[in-house]
């Protein structure tokens, strides 16, 4: 009996062994190192001539949905109709699947010869790394593109040849307008509480107008933050506002020495934990989805929401003209402007390409003041010097419009502050999070951040 | 009997082959990944167990897994308890409409988890039908934004998940019990036994293989547990409900840590495998 059984086990064991060697053998036959190097492609000669004699057919990949996404097809319509030899075949997909795709997509033999990449490290960084992403930097000196965007505006679009840092080093894309965080405020309500918007000129009046707002029985601001981002953009936009800007952007930029610990971030947090502490934020926030807080906001539940222009159109369709926009107003008056915001995602080409002269003619035609009234149709935010698009009277819009041209005027762009690190999201929204919650501090919050920055920054 | 032998295995390989290609070969994959520093597009580097050792020093991801032994009670646990329960209440009497009463408590396995969860989170909401109810019944002093509460978000969804659970595991008891030879129930009432000792000595004993399948597909489902906090919380408050599985996504798919990912879900897969075997041999024993 035991003799069986001890043959049948060793029997048994054999073959799993069997087994385990053959997997071995075929996944070492797959690749003993994962990944590959792409040499980068050899920049020859380049021209800002479409050629018209051959059929040229690009593809474009993007995740632009609705409105923006007409308007991304509009200009392929209008761009093959000037170029009648040039198809460009669009390729559609849904940003909560790119994001997982696009280093797969980027790589394969088949590359797209277009492709929208987000900033930062959690797109660009790794194609820029793996050369799968071609340098536009002939392009741009040849079509002029620095020209056409506000000062230093582009250096988020650039990226260093380690892909440690960005903000300096090559060019890899063109973003054809931006985004911005604000405040939307309620005008029946702050009108009942005294207030103008206009007179909101610091901080610390804004701060007075939430006291007002709460002591009036009001919801000072209201805010879904169960996806944990949407706090986040009410305390970089603080952040903006106390701390130097070049520093915020040399930490968002990974460059070294920078760092979160300094006094103008410490206010920051310290205000929104007060304002959190005094009841001015929506006490609900950590568990109400963001959409479900802007349905609150449009119903009336809320004199301010703090966020971006992302949701301007919603506002001005459903509350029509209820709301307004502006920026968060400066630690003191007068001070530049200063915001939360940045390029929407660029569109860069592949260094597979095999017309990049072509993709760059698209692109280039993508960031034309021609191009400009179908992008802002289609809900963009116009990002181009001269850009003279105008928004109805008493809209949102409006007040987008402005702070957009403001904040450029005095290069005042503070972009996005989980760009940092690969995985600054996961750590700063969480983090941001637990300070509603009032689990966190303002110098915990900071330490955590700048231990995840420091990580990624001594690799 | 060799001959035969070997020509049965032919007949497996077809089967064989696909799962070599569809598990073995992945999951090798994933091991043989957990070792390399990668970012999923670039030349990996060779780091031995080092993405391990970062694992066992990252208290995010350790209580990840902490989280998944909470919702190993709320997805497992408890529901094979009620199931436990419903099923010795069904079987005892001939209810009329027994049949409505098994659709309706098996209902929510019908349903996607992703509609389950949306569902959920609207009930779970400051103002949703959660706190309504409690307020009805005049507990308006604990009503809150579950999902957004530190203490409470992670017992919030692990309740979706008894709810999502028990039913199925009703269902497999019920069919159970119908097995059991009903003389032996006869004899425990003649013999005197109460509902109580009946279940504990007849029902239980009778349903030893059905327990061990539900434990081990509800264990499955809770220590695997991606959509369900997903779609609710996404980890929140803070990492309140984070479980191995979204870490595994971030990791993977947001930070392009894909070594650290596949270390995790190796571990994670370890965990499984073990919390199984330990039930089938709980099961197997005393037979």
């Amino acid at each position: 009996m035991t003799k069986v059984l001890v043959r049948r086990t060793v029997a048994r064991t054999a073959r799993a062994a069997l087994c385990t060697a053959a997997v071995a053998l075929v996944t070492a036959a797959c690749s003993p190192t994962p990944g590959s190097d792409n040499s980068t492609a050899t920049a020859g000669p380049i021209s800002t001539a479409v050629p018209s004699d051959e059929k040229i057919t690009l593809t474009l990949t993007d995740y632009e949905a609705g409105g923006t996404g007409d308007a991304i097809v509009t200009l392929i319509k209008n761009f093959q109709a000037l170029h009648p030899n040039v198809t460009i075949e669009r390729q559609y997909t849904a940003f909560a699947d790119y994001g997982k795709n696009i280093k797969l997509v980027m790589s394969s033999d088949k590359a797209p010869d277009i492709a929208q990449v987000g900033q930062a490290h959690v797109m660009m960084g790794p194609l820029v790394k793996g050369k799968l992403i071609r340098p536009l930097d002939d392009y741009a000196a040849a079509y002029g593109w620095s020209d056409r965007f506000g000062p230093g505006l582009l250096d988020q679009l650039r990226f260093e040849d380690d892909a440690r840092s960005f903000g300096s080093g090559k060019l890899y894309g063109a973003s054809v307008a931006g985004n911005l965080v604000g405040v939307y405020y309620n005008r029946a309500k702050l009108k009942a509480l005294g207030v103008e918007p206009e007179a909101i000129a610091d901080l610390t009046a804004f701060t007075d107008t939430l006291a007002k707002a709460k002591a009036a029985g009001e919801l000072p601001i209201q805010l879904g933050n169960l996806e944990a981002w949407p706090a986040n953009h009410l305390l970089s936009d603080l952040i903006a506002q106390y701390d130097d800007l070049d520093a915020v952007r040399n930490w968002v930029y990974g460059k070294p020495g920078a760092s979160l610990d300094r006094p103008g971030v410490k206010q920051a947090a310290a205000t929104l934990q007060s304002w959190v502490s005094n009841g001015y934020v929506a006490p609900s926030a950590n568990g109400t989805a963001y959409d479900d807080g802007v349905s609150k906001f449009i119903k009336g539940e809320g004199v301010f929401m703090v966020t971006g222009n992302w949701i301007q159109a919603r506002i001005d369709q459903e509350m029509k003209g209820a709301a307004g926009f502006m920026l968060l107003p400066p630690a003191k008056a007068g001070a530049p402007a200063r915001a939360t915001g940045a390029l929407t995602s660029p569109f860069a080409v592949s260094s597979k390409s095999k017309h990049p002269d072509v993709a760059a003619a698209f692109i280039n035609y993508m960031i034309s003041q021609e191009a400009s009234p179908t992008l802002f149709k289609g809900g963009y935010l116009p990002a181009l010097n001269g850009e003279s698009s105008t928004a109805g009277a008493g809209t949102a819009q409006e007040g987008t419009l402005e702070g957009w041209r403001k904040v450029t005027q005095a290069d005042g762009m503070a972009l996005y502050m989980d760009w940092a690190t690969p995985s600054m999201g996961d750590t700063l929204f969480s983090e941001v999070q637990k300070l509603l919650g009032g689990k966190q501090s303002a110098d915990g919050l900071i330490k955590t951040v700048q231990d995840d920055w420091n990580t990624f920054t001594a690799k | 009997m060799r001959r035969r032998q070997r020509i049965a295995y032919l007949y497996l390989l077809p089967g064989f082959l696909v799962y070599l290609a569809f598990v073995l070969v992945p999951l090798a994959h994933t091991v043989e990944l957990s070792f390399f520093e990668w970012d999923g597009i670039s030349v990996g580097r060779w780091v031995g167990l080092d993405n391990y050792r970062r694992l066992l020093g990252d208290s995010t991801i350790l209580s990840s897994f902490a989280h998944a032994g909470v919702f190993l009670v709320f997805t497992s646990v408890v529901p094979v308890m009620l199931g436990l329960v419903l099923a010795a209440a069904l079987s005892r009497h001939r209810l009329r409409g027994l049949a409505v009463f098994r659709t309706v408590l098996f209902l929510p396995q019908v349903i996607a988890m992703v509609v389950v969860g949306v569902a959920w989170r609207w009930m779970y909401t400051d103002d949703g039908v959660v706190n309504q109810l409690l307020h009805a019944i005049g507990l308006g002093s604990v009503t809150r934004a579950w999902l957004g509460d530190f203490t409470w978000a992670l017992p919030a969804v692990g309740l979706v998940g008894t709810w999502v659970m028990y039913g199925l595991c009703m269902v497999l008891f019920l069919a159970g019990v119908q097995k059991i030879d009903t003389s032996l129930y006869e004899v425990a009432r003649i013999d005197g036994a109460g509902p109580i000792r009946e279940f504990r000595h007849v029902t239980l004993p009778g349903l030893r293989q059905e327990i061990a399948v539900a434990l081990t597909i509800t264990t499955i489902a809770a220590l695997r547990n991606f959509d369900l906090v997903y779609v609710t919380t996404n980890g929140g408050p803070g990492n309140a409900t984070n479980v191995p599985a979204v870490e595994i996504y971030r990791l993977g798919f947001r930070e392009g840590d894909v070594g650290l990912a596949c270390a995790v879900a190796v571990v994670l897969t370890l965990l499984i495998f073990a919390v199984v075997f330990a039930i089938t041999r709980l099961a197997r024993e005393e037979r």
